[in-house]
């Protein structure tokens, strides 16, 4: 069955496709809550309240690009969320970093990637360290993210992260293409500059 | 190719290098300049990140609370709805309309092919497209027929959607039965299609808004007199232009549009009274 088969049963009433759809998509919409919100902590409520938004309105979706569309409600959820964090007066993304970095073993951490990228890429069994270190990493990118502006991180994610086209992206946050492919660009450029210059490898 | 394969060697190179040496030996900038990670590896780590299974499990529980506790509501849709509401037409619409247009032809047939004057041809289809007005009316009259209109909405029935596709459906095959007499017309008599529509659709409209009022005021069993009562009155209204032909010429066409307008408002003005007072629960008598 594909998803346009579970879209129908669900909207006939066989309410068992729903979780199917849950388990399939949890994963890419909590990473995109992380990435887009920058807490690892809120991300789980993000990504539980993405689920429960579209099982409280599954009944009129039309199908179209189920995965899509709840990136585009992630979206607008962490977009929400971020406006929230700064009426309270906190900073727009606030990381909750708590690693507790000791320059030797930064270091360690920083060789063992540059030794061997594959470490942190690809492995079927995670030792401890490299868990360390690939959690270092995706601590790192956050807060890298982070620095850019929401619209330029969110078109820079579902890019990367999500392989979207630049035509998809623009359906999904409501800009035209050429928008899109300049807060890409320029995203990169600043992604990129902070790779170099010090960030992916500061203490 | 070659240069892809040059800058891999160099880069493994490097690697073999820099394992070769020892951290204390190399320094900062050294260690950045050799192994910075390429954009893409970022962004292969980061599709790598996962939730904690414990927190996962967390989540899905009230997840999938939700899912038990939601009941579906199945909404059809659009051509769906059209479909069953197509089934739930009378018959007695179908065989009316069907020997109505069946008749017309047979009488368009009857008349000279060419050189027939359009009054000829006017009057009867006038009276035809009046008649046309009063059977949608009276199959969408049945909704407020004394106890439809409760049962319907006591049973959960959408009854302003069910009104719309009815209207939609019957005034469908109304303009189509209209359709094909101006066609016919227009193509015996020499007369612009447009011309011969406009005549048609003045009779079908005012009949369509003197029943409407007829159907949705009058309920209960004596509705299908007051029909039969409409249906004679809008016909002789409908026939009466043709005893003044010089209405039919170019000249008066202006006012066959003023006419049009002014039903077109009238009829609409109707069907929103009719949807308001659908809205507001008027038609609902819970006794």
């Amino acid at each position: 069955m594909d998803e346009r088969q579970w879209i129908n049963a669900i909207q006939k009433g066989d309410k068992r496709y729903l979780k199917d759809i849950v388990e399939k998509y949890y994963d890419d919409i909590f990473r995109f809550c992380v990435f887009q919100s920058g807490s690892r902590e809120d991300a789980y409520d993000l990504a539980q309240e993405t689920f429960l938004r579209f099982i409280r309105y599954v009944e009129g979706y039309h199908y179209r690009n189920l995965k899509g569309y709840l990136l585009t409600i992630a979206m607008n959820l962490c977009r929400d969320y971020l406006v929230e964090k700064a009426r309270r007066g906190e900073r727009e993304v606030s990381y909750d970093r708590k690693l507790d970095r000791d320059n030797s073993s930064e270091r360690d951490s920083m060789w063992a990637v540059c030794q061997s990228p594959e470490a942190y890429l690809g492995r079927s069994e995670k030792s401890p360290e490299s868990e360390f270190m690939e959690k270092d990493v995706h601590d790192r990118l956050m807060e890298m993210l982070s620095r850019l502006p929401q619209m330029q991180r969110e078109s820079l994610i579902l890019h990367y992260l999500y392989d979207m086209k630049y035509r998809e992206i623009a359906k999904h946050t409501g800009v035209t293409v050429s928008t899109v492919k300049s807060r890409i660009k320029q995203g990169t450029e600043k992604l990129r500059g902070s790779i170099k210059r010090e960030d992916f490898f500061a203490n | 190719m070659e240069q892809n394969k040059e800058v891999q060697e160099n880069k493994l190179e490097k690697q073999k290098i820099s394992r070769n040496k020892t951290l204390g030996q190399m320094t900062y900038e050294e260690i950045c300049e050799e192994t910075l990670p390429e954009e893409g590896d970022i962004w292969k780590a980061a599709s790598q990140l996962r939730p904690d299974p414990h927190k996962k499990q967390e989540s899905l529980l009230h997840i999938l609370s939700s899912i038990d506790s939601k009941d579906i509501y199945s909404a059809p849709p659009f051509s769906e709805l059209l479909l069953i509401q197509l089934q739930y037409l009378s018959p007695v619409f179908w065989i009316l309309q069907g020997g109505m247009l069946l008749g017309l032809m047979l009488f368009l047939f009857r008349l000279p092919s060419k050189g027939g004057e359009l009054t000829d041809y006017l009057w009867w289809s006038s009276v035809a497209a009046a008649w046309l007005g009063v059977l949608s009316n009276g199959l969408l009259g049945r909704h407020f027929s004394s106890g439809m209109a409760e049962l319907e909405q006591s049973c959960y029935i959408n009854l302003t959607q069910m009104w719309t596709i009815r209207m939609i459906l019957v005034t469908g095959v109304d303009i189509f039965v209209l359709t094909v007499f101006s066609g016919g017309i227009a193509l015996r008599t020499d007369t612009f299609f447009g011309r011969v529509a406009v005549y048609l659709l003045v009779p079908f409209i005012l009949s369509n808004a003197c029943c409407l009022l007829g159907a949705s005021a009058i309920r209960g069993g004596k509705g299908k007199y007051i029909l039969a009562a409409l249906a004679v009155l809008t016909a002789l209204v409908a026939a009466a232009p043709s005893f003044l032909p010089k209405v039919y010429t170019a000249a008066y066409l202006w006012v066959w549009f003023g006419v049009l307008l002014l039903g077109t408002l009238i009829f609409a003005g109707q069907i929103r009274i009719c949807y308001s007072r659908m809205i507001r629960g008027e038609m609902v008598c819970w006794n």
